[in-house]
């Protein structure tokens, strides 16, 4: 990139560049700067004297956080946890789309597709409510476990083998619908031709979703899960901590609910930002090795 | 598998899911006009009012918070949308001009932004320098751009046909009237679906606010309703009443406040719909 | 398209915005600040006695959590209105909701810029306590101040020596302006209580050791068909219901620090502890524990003690008045009796109850080390301690909540029998500031009159030897407070964990002490225990 072309190019596209400049800005002020906020994951932070003045920690924060009693934990939960969401609640709105796309009767159709959707719509706030409200003792969806299994109608979200379970089916119920219109899309794009085709040869339509439908939304999935593998450690902690409490911290308790608690509830900001960097590098390697895998495997990739 | 087969799973499945998903709002709306002593001491299904009051409703909306959350929510999605749509549509558009030179060191930081943050505190530290804390602005502009929202856009205004614009320029369309009479329009549909994107996150916004807001008078519907469903504070709504009236509308009256509050966004939702199905795709899929 | 077009403008408003934001917010104030604080010294007497109202136009921030959430606005309170308008100072309140008081207070730290007068619990509520606070630089060491500018206070802290010694660090620096109990009610308010028609109708006598109890809940439970005899409130904490000493403390031990014979115990270590989540597990197993008295708000503790769900349970007088009251508009027989903490054999005095310090810390105002008016600060936190500022924050206003009888204050209607239907504790919220802590002295007499006190309302029967036993408020020292802060937030995180998994059964007793106290060890327990023991030599000398 030599010099000429720098100049032949700012002169060609000046007005761009002026029109990027609120971007570019938002990009340096809220996203880059905080970055060289992140320092204080190395120092002692000590608010009055500043970033600046504050002592150098080195890397004590990560090896306290290595060290610590509850590293193993909160791994431990946080994979499974995003094992099972990318299990579980990943593949629901492909099943959805798949199962939509067979239905033949418009009128029941668009209702599914309208019922399904609205869940989206009520506030995580208001679905934590709703749930800790069924799952205590008494609550319906307690009473029907109880029902179930015989248990001992305790409080589901005192129960620390529920927990998991009971947040992949609340994302999924509250996600599932949204999520399958992406994949909606992608069927609607699948030429009509092929499935004429099979139904000359006498393919079923269990025969048609398998080796015409399915391939057909591959491209899509796959841009999708490297996008999920990114955020794999990120899973959603605004829900947890709506939901946990010190009895099921034991399967409940992740890196990002860990992250709150340290910075905000126990003032230790610099430790807390030390969990924080550690949980965001791992998310961009997690990013770049799904990405390199895709693009080997499948010739997909996001960029 | 035969279609039959097929045809029962596929139809029993979706009719559970109906089911589903329709109930837990059914129990609300049953329990929102319950009578409050019946309903806490009763448990399980619940398919209409355990006898009939509105009292939690009229208490409900007497409640001045609630109001007030409205008001603060009403200003921050319609701010949102503005302000993100600008900054997002004049950005996308940026970003899609081909022969831009710096164009692909952009999205390389930028999609960074997207998987590497610096955390909450350091970007407290900043929104607090700026000294927005403490009004609605510190919810609006430090999440003024959504990352996801502005690649979307960027690829729908990829897709569209390089020849139109190449045929505009040569007409002499300055970028002005590049966006506003061409990108722009041909984009609808991406763009309604980002501006419904946001207004449900600016909707949702509570962990945020939670953090950067500390006036009670400015919290977003959702911290009031955190404050009436997750801490259970509803003293301020039941002033006046006594104290066994006040027991008695205590439960019913945070279904009374969920309904107030999912309502009418349910409401408007199926009008939308059709619309946003449309273009839901049109960018996230890469075309 | 004309909404587009506009679209275009947008960005660049939207950075100038952000550039006036930006200026405004670091440099805006400064000068006009300065300026104003030459003329509020020239606005007092040479001597530094300040007349109230102090005539300035300064405007001092104020950090509190809400004291009522009965109004919008801490604005509209007319206590606080009352009081503004008494100092003669406008005060800018930032005010928290209680139950997010320790995140706000966090954030607030975190981001080095602090309000005038910060009022919170600078002894517990912040790990490393007030001597790392001074140490940080968050507030300012108030000893000369509050001689020259507070003379209320200092007289007030003179007469009383015992309090002075509480309210001050070891290095004998004062850190906030107090909230300061007479004892009585003031330190003393809650303790177990059972339906007292209940017990009669089963004959059975006002339990006193844990085997009574087990007897009478069981009876509660068979006979009354309780669901879940005995629940708690958990509205802070999980283990809110034992915190005190309740039933916990008839095993000699308690969930935290303790003293016995002078050395500094951790009640999780010892083998009490087992006893008692034991015991609480068996209750559980039988029924007579609520099994969820760990996530009970008040108003499902409330629900329960209205319908009959539960018999029994821990609570404040003024929170059993109000149940008697409303249970008795059904049912005229109910009425509740106050229980002695339980102890394992007869005749045993409970060492633990719960009875606060005269200083106790909650509420209590500092003045932040950035705050440029900090003599103004303290002028006006002054006032609370003058006679008139006691009558104000305890009984409100004379004419409207208080009227003085042969010299006495008598609290009006407005607050005994609000016409808008407020109880006398919601009433008291609005007009005075008696309900919450705060930087005042709160009255004895006045708590004492409200309670109904009678023969089965007895406060006396909740007397315990807490005091000998529990921690006086000792400081951290501030080169310790890092390292014992981060040992106890792993330590309490665990401890509550543990305790509760074996009261709900999820793990025996035996096996989940033994693995606690190894696994406390391993956290640092013993270093902990040695920074307490310290801490509480020093405040021996003091």
């Amino acid at each position: 990139m030599n010099k000429e072309r720098i100049v032949k190019d700012f002169k060609r596209n000046k007005w761009l560049y002026a029109l990027a400049l609120p971007i570019v800005a938002y990009y340096v002020v809220f996203q880059y700067f905080p970055m060289l906020g992140a320092v204080i994951a190395f120092q002692h932070y000590s608010p009055m004297k500043g970033i600046l003045g504050s002592e150098w920690a080195g890397l004590s924060h990560f090896v306290a956080f290595f060290d610590s009693y509850y590293f193993g934990r909160l791994i431990r939960n946080t994979l499974y946890l995003s094992v099972y969401s990318l299990l579980f609640e990943f593949s629901a709105p492909i099943v959805l789309a798949l199962f939509m796309n067979e239905i033949r009767f418009r009128f029941f159709k668009s209702l599914v597709q309208t019922v399904s959707f609205l869940p989206y719509f009520v506030s995580l706030i208001v679905v934590g409510g709703i749930i800790k409200d069924l799952t205590r003792s008494g609550g319906l969806i307690n009473a029907a476990y109880t029902w179930l299994t015989g248990g001992s109608g305790q409080d589901m979200l005192q129960q620390p083998e529920l927990f998991r379970t009971i947040y992949v089916l609340s994302e999924i119920w509250q996600r599932a619908g949204w999520e399958s219109i992406i994949y909606l899309a992608a069927l609607a794009t699948i030429p009509i031709q092929q499935y004429e085709a099979a139904r000359i040869d006498g393919a079923s339509r269990w025969r048609q979703m398998i080796s015409i439908t399915l391939p057909g939304l591959l491209p899509t999935i796959v841009i999708m899960l490297i996008l999920r593998v990114g955020h794999m450690l990120d899973i959603g902690y605004e829900k947890i901590l709506l939901l946990y409490n010190p009895v099921i911290y034991d399967t409940a308790d992740v890196i990002s609910t860990f992250v709150y608690r340290k910075g905000l509830l126990d003032y230790d900001w610099s430790f807390s930002s030390a969990v924080g960097l550690f949980n965001s590098t791992i998310s961009l390697l997690l990013l770049l090795i799904a990405n390199w895998v895709s693009r080997k495997t499948t010739g997909n990739s996001l960029w | 598998m035969p279609d039959r087969i097929l045809n029962i799973v596929v139809y029993l499945s979706l009719i559970v899911l109906i089911a589903v998903t329709c109930y837990p709002l059914l129990y609300v709306l049953s329990a929102s006009l319950s009578d409050g002593d019946r309903l806490m001491t009763a448990g399980g299904l619940l398919w209409k009012p355990l006898g009939f009051s509105t009292l939690a409703y009229e208490r409900a909306l007497a409640n001045p918070a609630l109001w007030r959350g409205y008001w603060n929510t009403l200003l921050l999605v319609v701010g949102g949308i503005l302000l993100n749509l600008s900054m997002m549509i004049v950005g996308a558009y940026v970003l899609s001009r081909r022969n831009v030179l710096w164009n692909k060191v952009f999205i390389k930081l930028i999609v960074v932004t997207m998987f590497f943050n610096a955390g909450l505190i350091p970007f407290y530290l900043v929104v607090k320098g700026i000294g927005m804390m403490n009004t609605l602005w510190a919810l609006l502009i430090p999440f003024a751009i959504k990352t996801f929202h502005l690649i979307i856009m960027r690829t729908a205004f990829l897709s569209l046909p390089p020849e139109l614009e190449e045929s505009a320029q040569i007409d002499g369309a300055n970028h002005r009237d590049m966006l506003v009479k061409l990108v722009v329009p041909l984009s609808m549909p991406v763009i309604s679906v980002i501006m419904l994107y946001t207004a449900v996150d600016k909707w949702n916004m509570w962990f945020i606010p939670s953090v950067f807001i500390q006036d009670r008078m400015l919290y977003p519907l959702q911290l009031v309703l955190r404050e009436i469903l997750i801490n259970n504070v509803t003293d301020s709504i039941s002033i006046g009443a006594s104290v066994g009236e006040a027991r008695k509308i205590g439960e019913t009256i945070k279904y009374a406040t969920i309904m107030l509050t999912t309502l009418p966004v349910l409401f408007i939702y199926p009008f939308l719909q059709k619309y946003f199905v449309k273009g839901a795709l049109v960018g996230a899929v890469k075309g | 398209m004309f909404a587009v077009k506009k679209y275009t403008f947008l960005p660049i408003i939207l950075i100038v915005l952000l550039l006036t934001a930006a200026c405004s917010g670091t440099s805006g104030s400064t000068p006009r600040n300065s300026s104003e604080q030459n003329q509020a010294e020239t606005a007092q007497p040479a001597d530094g006695q300040p007349l109230y109202p102090i005539q300035t136009d300064i405007e001092l921030s104020y950090w509190l959590q809400s004291p009522t959430t009965l109004k919008p606005s801490i604005h509209d309170i007319p206590f606080y209105q009352e009081w503004q308008k008494r100092i003669g100072v406008p005060l800018r309140f930032s005010e928290v909701s209680p139950a997010q008081a320790g995140e706000a207070f966090s954030v607030l730290l975190s981001s080095g810029n602090l309000p005038d007068i910060i009022e919170y619990n600078w002894l517990s509520g912040i790990p490393g306590g007030p001597e790392k606070a001074l140490k940080d630089g968050y507030i300012i060491r108030l000893n000369e101040l509050i001689d020259q500018y507070a003379p209320n206070l200092k007289t007030f802290l003179q007469a009383h020596p015992e309090l002075d010694k509480l309210v001050k660090t070891d290095n004998g620096d004062y850190y906030a302006f107090p909230f300061l109990k007479e004892g009585g009610m003031t330190t003393q308010w809650a303790g177990p209580v059972l339906r007292k028609d209940w017990l009669e109708e089963l004959e059975l006598p006002v339990p006193e050791t844990i085997d009574e109890w087990h007897t009478v809940l069981t009876a509660f439970k068979e006979r009354k068909g309780a669901k879940v005899p005995l629940t708690f409130s958990s509205q802070t904490n999980v283990l809110q219901g034992f915190l005190d000493g309740a039933f916990i403390g008839a095993f000699g031990v308690i969930r935290g620090f303790y003293i016995d014979e002078g050395k500094v115990q951790y009640g999780p270590l010892q083998p009490g502890y087992k006893q008692f989540m034991a015991t609480m597990s068996n209750w559980r197993e039988e029924g007579l524990l609520d099994p969820n008295f760990s996530q009970n708000d008040r108003k499902t503790q409330d629900a329960h003690i209205m319908t009959g769900a539960a018999g029994a349970t821990y609570s404040s007088g003024a929170n059993i008045d109000k149940w008697e009251a409303a249970l008795q508009t059904e049912d005229k027989q109910a009425a509740f009796i106050f229980a002695p903490y339980p102890v394992l054999k007869h005749g045993d005095t409970p060492k633990f109850g719960q009875e606060a310090w005269l200083y106790g810390a909650e509420g209590s105002a500092a003045v932040s080390a950035t705050s440029k008016h900090a003599k103004l600060a303290v002028q006006l936190l002054d006032y609370a301690y003058s006679e008139e500022g006691y009558l104000l924050f305890n009984y409100g206003t004379e004419g409207q909540s208080y009227t003085l009888k042969n010299g006495k204050p008598e609290l009006t209607e407005l607050i005994t029998n609000n016409p808008d239907h407020l109880s006398y504790l919601e009433a008291l919220s609005l007009y005075t500031h008696t309900v919450n802590p705060g930087p005042y002295v709160g009255s004895k007499e006045l708590i004492g009159r409200l309670a109904i006190t009678n023969e089965d309302h007895n406060y006396d029967r909740w007397k315990t030897d807490n005091l000998k036993h529990v921690l006086p408020p000792v400081s951290i020292s501030a080169e310790e407070s890092n390292e014992y802060a981060r040992i106890m937030t792993d330590v309490n995180t665990l401890v509550d964990e543990t305790t509760l998994k074996v009261i709900l059964g999820t793990v025996p007793a035996e096996e989940a002490h033994r693995d606690l106290a190894a696994k406390l060890d391993a956290l640092g327990i013993q270093r902990a225990l040695e920074i307490q023991q310290a801490a509480y030599n020093r405040f021996l000398n003091r």
